[in-house]
């Protein structure tokens, strides 16, 4: 069932003509011979309006009870019961009263459309959820009901209903749009000629963005599509925080501006656990992405920066959508937030940092250290634990050793501890090894002061050496594990593209490697016809259902409307890229196969032409020998040089007539085929009698005829069948007998009869025909046994099997016992019932 | 007279050309394949061939061919065939003349005749050898020896 159409008259404010806008439509539709309905039309107490619905005709409301009062809904079952070509659907942002079928009244006309109704419906520009909180500064008003975006953009047509301010507050004062009684401050409010104007723009530009989006699809259509890179591709950082929504809202703002911008959200989860967001307001933030026309990623890293420029990279994003930070201004002096760190290594991405409610008014905690709270706390307590043991043992056992060798013993306790906790635990280890060294090793032991000045030159050279070298740890172990996770990552590449080159089935192969590489619990490839289509697996590893689209921790999109996605555990920033690879690598793959069956179909194709070709030089043959025949004739009789002898004469016009005859009968076969082949054959069924029908077969033959006999009992009961049909079919089966029987062989026509059926057999002792090829026989366009290569075209089996058919009969071919073929045409009897 | 070997399937045509060739003096045998035609090709060698490519045994050409192989007989060949590459592919492998069908009697009695008068040429152009013991006579493929 295709899906409805629908169009949308939108409007700026309340009272603009939406409502009458769309009533007039109708009207024109129904005068044009439409099956026009009213689903539900809010009047607002309109008089202008209710006189536009007379008329129409309405589908009576459903009254909904609820808390005690009754409320009037749009009765959805009755309009689909109802069935018309075009509904009327008031007012999209409608919240249903509890108790219908959906929430929203936009759902209701989405089971309008799925069951192929077109609607018509109005919505005002500020129940558009992308620009709710824009809306919501222009007027003051917070919008409750709101209609997710990509049902108003997914309609067919969007018109504008526009009226200018000053038109729109004399409307008001007249008291056309409410009641002049109900026209209170707070509603004046709203109509100030700024607000008016705000919204009037808005809406303008709104639509403007569609029709643009339009012309540019129209544009890919028709010319070379523009490659992939050039959109723009927005990623909004969300921490989890309620800000989210905000940055959201205005993330879709900005994709929206100019066309095929793609909206991406990421979440990212730190590895550690400790949560600074509520799980519900996260799940909130995926809807409201989803709601946008956008896609939601949780990443996991510790370094929320560096994690977001990873993720950003790896999607070729070309904006980056940030909130401004919410540490206080001290804070911000002390150590860079998430977003400075963005901008400054965000390079060619845009980053816009967006203002929020929560700006600079809580404190948030201070960014993780990039090794993790578990090995800081570890380095911590080697840090102070370390010195102070070590001391100790070395009190303990003063006599057997000297101060070089206890300096190296704490040099190599802070060496332990950088590699352990990282640098500042190192540091202030070795800071503490010092003093500990000062105190209770240099002499003067157990004080602070240093007798020999080499001892303070040499504890200096401790301090100095034991920093530099836990900072030179510090970083050769982060070297180490980045030159690591790049080996991995390298490796992982080598193994895909090695697996991908000698693979059969490539793409449940690199399926695989992509579950085995990310430890994921199941992965597909997944496609769908349009935004609104479900969608359908192409490939897939593991347990994996179309449910598993939605909640998926990784979603790598191949193309408009396919996409690689991973279910499981949430990945790492870094990783993301190497997704990017395989959904390069996956898509490659698709684009080989589609390719591929491509040239399939091109090369049978081009099998299929050489075939016709070759038939249509066969069916010119058959057609122009009996033509030859035929001009050979009369040519020779129109000859003014010769007087022809009686005989002659006589020959040369049985010679016109026999193949003015062939011809006939081949272009009747032509003609037959052809409409067998598009069912057009119409049969007028009658109740015959075998011999009648016989006896016109053998007198049509004319000479040949002779060698034909009939051997059947006269008392055969009638069957059904068109006798027009079945003179062509035993007119066929007869030829074909007669040309298969040597010399002047007889050709025998038989008949037996069952309790439902009647058996006519056509009867010949040629060569007969073996097993293999009894079926291939009825082929069209085959000759079997004697023609030459390419030369002549065998319709008249074909012709007589599906004329049979046509009438409800079968044909198939049989040995003669002896030697030679039987065909045996199967027909209903007169008295079997249908 | 002058001798006229056609070779066609359709009785029809056969029938017909038989009739008219005889009213014009010819004298004429026919074949219905390809098998009967080289039979009588060899039995008794015509002046003229007529022939038909889509024979019933084997292909027109081939028969052409074997003509060709011991005979420089002028052959005239009948097809549906219109391609040009079937004119070229019978041209080549031998023969004088093409007609497609269908065909007028007066074209094709015209290119009968062009076709007898290249046999007598052929065979004017080889004078015959005589010789006491023996006349080694072209035309006709025959050495005679006096007894």
């Amino acid at each position: 069932m295709a899906r409805g159409l629908l169009r949308i008259y939108l409007g700026a404010a309340p009272g603009v003509g939406k409502t009458v806008a769309m009533l007039g439509e109708a009207h024109r539709r129904v005068e044009r011979g439409t099956d026009v309905v009213v689903g539900i039309c809010e009047t607002h107490g309109r008089a202008y309006t209710a006189a536009q619905i007379e008329g129409l005709e309405t589908v009576p409301l459903k009254e909904i009870e609820y808390r005690g009062t009754s409320f009037p809904e749009l009765d959805l079952d009755a309009v689909l019961a109802r069935a018309p070509q075009v509904a009327l659907i008031d007012e999209l942002a409608h919240t249903n009263v509890p108790g219908s079928r959906n929430a929203k009244r936009w759902e209701d006309m989405n089971e309008l459309l799925d069951a192929g109704i077109d609607v018509i419906s109005t919505v005002n520009i500020q129940h558009l959820e992308s620009l709710n909180d824009v809306v919501e500064s222009i007027t003051g008003v917070k919008q409750r009901e709101t209609v997710p975006d990509d049902v108003v953009r997914a309609a067919d047509q969007i018109e504008l209903v526009d009226m200018t301010p000053e038109a729109l507050r004399r409307r008001m004062a007249h008291g056309h749009i409410y009641p002049a009684g109900n026209v209170d401050a707070a509603l004046s409010n709203y109509f100030r000629p700024g607000n008016l104007s705000a919204l009037r723009e808005l809406a303008l530009l709104w639509l403007a963005d569609r029709v643009d989006e339009a012309l540019e699809r129209y544009r890919q259509d028709q010319g070379i599509s523009a490659p992939w890179p050039t959109r723009e591709r927005i990623v909004v950082a969300l921490n989890g925080r309620p800000e989210g929504e905000t940055l959201l809202r205005r993330a879709a703002q900005i994709a929206s501006r100019g066309a095929g911008g793609e909206l991406l959200a990421t979440h990212i989860a730190q590895s550690d656990g400790l949560v600074g967001s509520d799980p519900t307001s996260i799940a909130a933030q995926r809807k409201l992405a989803a709601e946008l026309g956008g896609t939601f990623h949780s990443v996991s890293g510790d370094d929320v920066a560096q994690a977001i420029l990873d993720f950003a990279r790896g999607v070729n994003a070309t904006q980056i959508v940030l909130g401004v930070s919410r540490r206080g201004r001290l804070q911000s002096l002390l150590a860079p937030g998430v977003g400075e760190a963005v901008v400054a290594g965000s390079g060619d991405i845009d980053v816009h940092l967006v203002t929020h409610d929560y700006a600079r008014k809580g404190l948030n905690k201070a960014p993780r250290n990039a090794v993790g709270m578990k090995r800081a706390a570890v380095g911590w307590v080697t840090a102070t634990a370390g010195p102070a043991l070590l001391t100790l043992l070395l009190v303990a056992t003063r006599q057997h050793h000297d101060l070089p060798l206890d300096m190296l013993a704490f040099l190599a306790l802070t060496v332990g501890c950088a590699l352990v906790g990282g640098l500042l635990p190192a540091l202030f280890c070795a800071l503490a090894s010092s003093l500990a060294l000062n105190y209770y090793f240099t002499p003067p032991i157990h004080t602070f002061t240093i007798e020999d000045p080499q001892n303070a030159a040499a504890l200096i050279v401790f301090l100095l050496v034991a920093a530099s070298v836990a900072s030179a740890v510090h970083l050769s172990a982060r070297r180490e594990a980045q030159a690591v996770a790049a080996q991995r990552e390298s490796r992982i590449l080598l193994q895909l593209a090695q697996s991908l080159l000698g693979a059969e089935d490539q793409l449940p192969t690199l399926l695989d490697q992509a579950r085995d590489t990310f430890s994921m619990r199941a992965a597909a490839i997944v496609r769908r016809d349009s935004v609104h289509a479900p969608w359908t697996i192409l490939a897939s590893s593991g347990p994996f259902d179309l449910n598993d689209v939605r909640g998926a921790s990784v979603r790598a999109p191949l193309d408009d409307m396919t996409e690689l996605v991973l279910s499981g555990p949430v990945i790492g920033a870094d990783e993301r890229r190497l997704v990017s690879a395989f959904a390069t690598h996956a898509s490659a793959i698709l684009s080989r196969e589609a390719l591929a069956r491509e040239a399939h179909a091109a090369t049978s194709l081009a099998k299929d032409n050489r075939t016709r070709t070759a038939l249509l030089a066969a069916v010119s043959h058959d057609l122009r020998t009996p033509l030859a025949g035929i001009k050979a004739a009369v040519s020779s009789l129109r000859q003014s040089d010769i007087t022809w002898s009686p005989t002659d004469e006589a020959d040369m016009l049985e010679s016109i007539e026999e193949s003015a005859d062939r011809l006939n009968a081949m272009v009747g076969n032509l003609l037959d085929m052809s409409r067998l082949q598009t069912g057009t054959v119409s049969t007028h069924v009658q109740e015959l009698h075998l011999q009648d029908v016989v006896a016109a077969s053998v007198a049509a033959l004319g000479d040949q005829g002779i060698r034909v006999r009939a051997w059947f009992p006269e008392d055969l009961p009638l069957f059904r069948a068109d006798a027009g049909l079945l003179d062509r079919v035993l007119a066929n089966l007869l030829e074909n007998a007669l040309k298969h029987s040597p010399g002047r062989q007889e050709v025998v026509i038989g008949g037996s009869g069952t309790r439902s059926r009647i058996q006519i057999r056509v009867v010949d002792r040629g060569m007969g025909v073996p097993d293999a090829l009894k079926d291939q026989i009825f082929a069209p366009f085959q000759r079997f046994g004697d023609a030459p290569r390419g030369e002549g075209v065998g319709l008249g089996l074909a012709v007589a099997r599906g004329l049979t058919e046509a009438m409800d009969g079968t044909l198939t071919a049989e040995d003669t016992p002896g030697g030679g073929l039987t065909m045996v045409i199967d027909l209903p009897l007169a008295s079997a019932l249908p | 007279m002058t001798f006229v070997l056609v070779v066609d399937d359709e009785p029809s045509i056969v029938r017909t050309l038989t009739i008219n060739l005889r009213a014009r003096d010819f004298e004429v045998e026919s074949a219905g394949d390809g098998r009967s035609a080289l039979q009588i090709v060899e039995e008794r060698p015509p002046d003229v061939v007529v022939l038909d490519l889509g024979l019933p045994d084997m292909d027109g050409v081939d028969v052409l061919r074997q003509i060709r192989a011991t005979s420089v007989v002028p052959v005239i060949v009948l097809s549906a065939r219109q391609d040009s590459d079937d004119k070229v592919e019978a041209l080549d492998a031998g023969a004088d003349d093409y007609v497609t069908k269908p065909f007028g009697m007066d074209e094709f009695l015209a290119r009968v005749r062009a076709a007898a008068r290249r046999k007598e040429t052929t065979a004017e152009a080889i004078p015959s050898v005589q010789t006491p013991d023996f006349v080694l006579d072209f035309a006709n493929y025959r050495a005679t020896r006096d007894e």
